[in-house]
């Protein structure tokens, strides 16, 4: 009889193995509940585990992570440590962010913004208006020594303050209470909103007490951002982890972001090597013509690959009175004498159109058809021009070098084409050299360049952006009281169809002076991993996909790891 | 083998000893030479690089300057027999023009530091005391650079240019020969020749130039030799880095520079001209090897 009844180790083991088929882990996803990262936010169905949400990049390093210090040598994406008032979205929409509402006075020069409720520093402080208006102080204190400051001279007495000639207590910057800011202009500002969505907010309370590096230690960062400082290793990394102190509106999906220091040409073996998620698009392109020929003959390459024309314009920029481009026929002799569809085809493998104005085809008030004809290649006038001013086939003119700015070996060999263009069309010699960035706009800004090429890169999409580089006292020694009067008036009106009319005149005079020769709009080609899902993958208004401005850092918060990564 | 001399009573019979081998002492050196093939070697590629930096216009098809933008990247074809660079200008004129740069830097920077380092490490070692101290201790401060460091810093401080690598090149260049020089000299300064000639009445200069300088000329030359490769590498550094010549003028350095970041596909920017370097500095090394075995003094103990 003991036969017939089953052990009763057996029936245990029965049951264990019924309860673990019916209750264990391997059924979790499909009972319902989603993965949760450690700010919160609940992770798509074919994202990876939140230990392997971490997003790697490769760039250059720069001296401080704080966009109220400097811009041209500052570290890329203070985005991730701080919301600004507004934000640009995926079709360079202005949306809210730091800010939850905003009104605009009756003059128009007023604009009163009202925070979003609960935001705070990683530390816990509460952000405050006061901390705006910090920032815009510190940006305008000629102490701290700002290198774009003409950038927000929009806002009332910002450029006065700036030059010493007006208090900083004096700037059109006031918080009304800690939730409420008043931002007044000097005129009527319709694109004050795109300017400030590149007002990186500082932590008022820190930079106080710690000064100018407070943005380099992870002790010191405090953000306001989605992400904050985790470590910064000098020519090596930096890490930023998802912020758990964050309360505005854009949790990340990202646990960490690393973000590797390297050297432009290591940026695409590392790609091709796994090494990182995305080559972040950089001035000139860490790709050179070499990895765009690679890339267009790999059909797996050709899929990461986005690529859009780029609203950015590259030209050449003249000296000023005390050098032989003083004389317009000098200037347009040279602006003749360059092929710009040759260079396009050959230096730049084709990847890029031709500019025949300041304004890139696609951008708010361009209409790049109506200059076409304006700076045509024409080496018979070109030398005729040149002899009329007193250099017959170059006899006689100054040796002047083009002077470059850190330029790729790509920009370096378009430079040394239109140096042989220059000799071959006009007999003039011209030296190619290539200067550091920031020596290079230490001399530009004091007009010590005889002659130079360029790129000017959006950051909001209002003509404003392009055509303010041109007014008196720019960084070009060039200046013309009807472009100013043109510009000053456009940038003051409320109305779009006058304002582009207005931009439009300002544009054809640069182009016809000439003021500049202008030569091309880069296009852009991004690499992304096929497992970096998210707004990554979306087209937006302009047919774009993947668009974003990425030294700015938008597109972290909406992007996250799929599943597939190896 | 036996000969005569005058003697006292007629002349008297002289034994010489064995006569001198076939090809010792200095005038079988051509001989010598010939027999070392790898001496041959790097004399014929040294032989060949003046003759493409002499006959460069002859040989080549265009100007090395001539842009022609419909052909950039092009690879190595019929028409362009080492392909095109980034603005169409035909690759095979460049390597051969940049032959010019080289040699110049590799013969005038030493030819300057021979003839700062020569009297300088003479005066050390000759006169001693105190010359040879103040000459020694300006060695050492300038030993104290690394040499391609202080090339660029000083082609930084005074901008690209070939009279400015000259420059960066030969304040270096001079010390090995200086170093060597006097080292021969107080070498030969006990020497009973030097002894002899001083009791003889000979002067310092004439004890200097007329017996202890032909005495050391070997070694100095093979220096000499060796540090053309030396020289024309560091002038292809600096160029790489960009403060070499000015553009257009080609150097292989620069080129190699321009070239890299190409590698991946356009492999005949980068490819040419490091092959060049490489070739170049091999021939020399081995042609100065090829001196020192011939002017080895054991080959004329014979």
């Amino acid at each position: 009889m003991h036969r017939m009844r089953m052990p009763r180790s057996r029936v245990w083991v029965a049951g264990l193995l019924v309860a673990l088929v019916v209750f264990g882990p391997g059924y979790g996803p499909a009972v319902g509940a989603a993965t949760v990262n450690s700010v919160g936010v609940a992770l798509p169905s074919d994202a990876a585990p939140p230990s392997k949400q971490v997003l790697t990049l490769i760039g250059r390093e720069g001296t401080y992570l704080d966009w109220s210090k400097t811009v041209q040598k500052g570290q890329w994406m203070p985005g991730l440590m701080s919301d600004p008032l507004v934000m640009q979205d995926y079709n360079s929409d202005i949306k809210p962010l730091a800010a939850a509402r905003w009104a605009v006075s009756q003059d128009g020069r007023t604009w009163t913004f009202s925070l979003r409720p609960g935001l705070r520093w990683s530390d816990g402080t509460p952000l405050s208006a006061s901390d705006f208006v910090y920032t815009i102080r510190r940006m305008a204190n000629p102490e701290t020594g700002f290198d774009v400051a003409w950038y927000f001279s929009a806002i009332k007495n910002f450029k006065e303050a700036n030059e010493g000639k007006a208090k900083l207590e004096d700037i059109g910057a006031v918080a009304v209470n800690p939730t409420t800011l008043a931002i007044s202009t000097a005129e009527p500002t319709p694109y004050l909103l795109m300017l400030l969505s590149d007002l990186y907010v500082v932590p008022a309370h820190v930079v106080a007490k710690t000064g100018d590096p407070w943005s380099q230690s992870a002790d010191t960062a405090v953000s306001s951002g989605p992400f904050k400082l985790a470590s910064w290793e000098r020519d090596k990394q930096l890490v930023f982890v998802a912020n758990p102190a964050y309360a505005g509106i854009r949790k990340p999906y990202l646990e960490r972001i690393v973000y590797k220091v390297g050297q432009d040409q290591s940026f695409f073996p590392a790609y091709l090597s796994n090494e990182v998620d995305a080559i972040p698009w950089i001035y000139e392109g860490p790709l050179g013509p070499s990895d765009l020929a690679r890339i267009q003959s790999d059909p797996r390459l050709r899929r990461e690959a986005h690529i859009w024309p780029y609203f950015q314009t590259w030209w050449i920029a003249f000296g000023g009175d005390q050098t032989a481009f003083k004389d317009p026929r000098v200037r347009k002799a040279f602006a003749m004498a360059v092929d710009r569809d040759a260079i396009i085809k050959s230096v730049l493998r084709g990847m890029a159109v031709p500019a025949y104005g300041m304004l890139p085809p696609g951008f708010h008030c361009a209409q790049p058809a109506r200059l076409k004809g304006a700076q045509p290649y024409n080496p018979a006038e070109a030398k005729k021009l040149l002899a009329e001013a007193g250099y017959p086939d170059g006899h006689g003119f100054p040796k002047y070098d083009l002077d470059l700015r850190a330029a790729s070996p790509t920009i370096q060999a378009a430079g040394e084409a239109i140096q042989a263009m220059l000799k071959q069309n006009l007999g003039v010699d011209v030296g190619v050299q290539n200067l550091e960035r920031k020596l290079f706009m230490d001399r530009l800004n004091k007009y010590d360049l005889p002659l130079v090429v360029v790129p000017w890169e959006y950051d909001y999409a209002d003509a404003s952006n392009f055509m303010n580089i041109y007014k008196s006292g720019g960084r070009h020694p060039w200046s013309n009281a009807d472009y100013d009067k043109a510009v000053v008036a456009a940038n003051s009106t409320m109305g779009d169809a006058q304002r582009c009319a207005m931009y439009r005149r300002a544009e054809d005079i640069l182009v016809r002076d000439p003021g500049a020769v202008f030569l091309w709009h880069p296009t852009v080609t991004q690499l992304w991993k096929p497992w970096v899902k998210g707004l990554i993958n979306k087209t937006n208004k302009y047919g774009f996909v993947s668009w974003s401005r990425p030294s700015k850092a938008d597109m972290p918060p909406y992007i996250y790891i799929g599943n597939e990564k190896p | 083998m036996s000969a005569t001399v005058p003697g006292v009573g007629g002349p008297l019979p002289v034994d010489l000893g064995r006569p001198p081998a076939r090809g010792a002492g200095r005038r079988g050196w051509m001989r010598r030479l010939r027999r070392n093939p790898m001496a041959v070697a790097g004399a014929a590629v040294v032989a060949f690089l003046i003759f493409l930096a002499l006959a460069a216009p002859w040989i080549t098809p265009v100007p090395y300057d001539r842009a022609s933008f419909g052909e950039a990247y092009q690879f190595p074809s019929a028409a362009h027999w080492l392909g095109t660079d980034a603005i169409g200008r035909d690759f095979y004129t460049r390597i051969v023009y940049g032959a010019r740069v080289s040699l110049i830097v590799g013969f005038t920077a030493q030819a300057i530091a021979l003839a700062v380092g020569l009297p300088l490490g003479l005066a050390a070692g000759v006169l001693g005391g105190r010359t040879d101290f103040l000459i020694m201790r300006a060695v050492d401060t300038l030993t104290a650079f690394p040499q391609l460091l202080f090339a660029l810093l000083i082609m930084v401080v005074l901008g690209p240019g070939l009279g400015n690598i000259l420059l960066a090149i030969s304040v270096h260049a001079w010390i090995p020969i200086c170093r060597l020089t006097r080292a021969q000299c107080l070498r030969e300064r006990e020497r009973e020749y030097v002894e002899a000639a001083r009791a003889l009445g000979a002067g310092e200069v004439s004890v200097v130039t007329r017996h202890v300088l032909p005495n050391i000329l070997a070694p100095i030359v093979v220096a000499v030799t060796l540090g053309i490769p030396q020289a024309i590498f560091t002038e292809a550094a600096l160029s790489f880095l960009g403060l070499g010549v000015r553009a257009p003028t080609p150097s292989w350095g620069q080129m190699v520079g321009e070239g890299v970041t190409n590698i991946r596909y356009y492999w005949h920017l980068a490819l040419f001209p490091s092959v060049m370097i490489a070739v170049t500095m091999a021939g020399f090394t081995l042609l100065g090897d090829g001196v020192r075995d011939v002017l080895d003094p054991r080959a004329l103990k014979h």
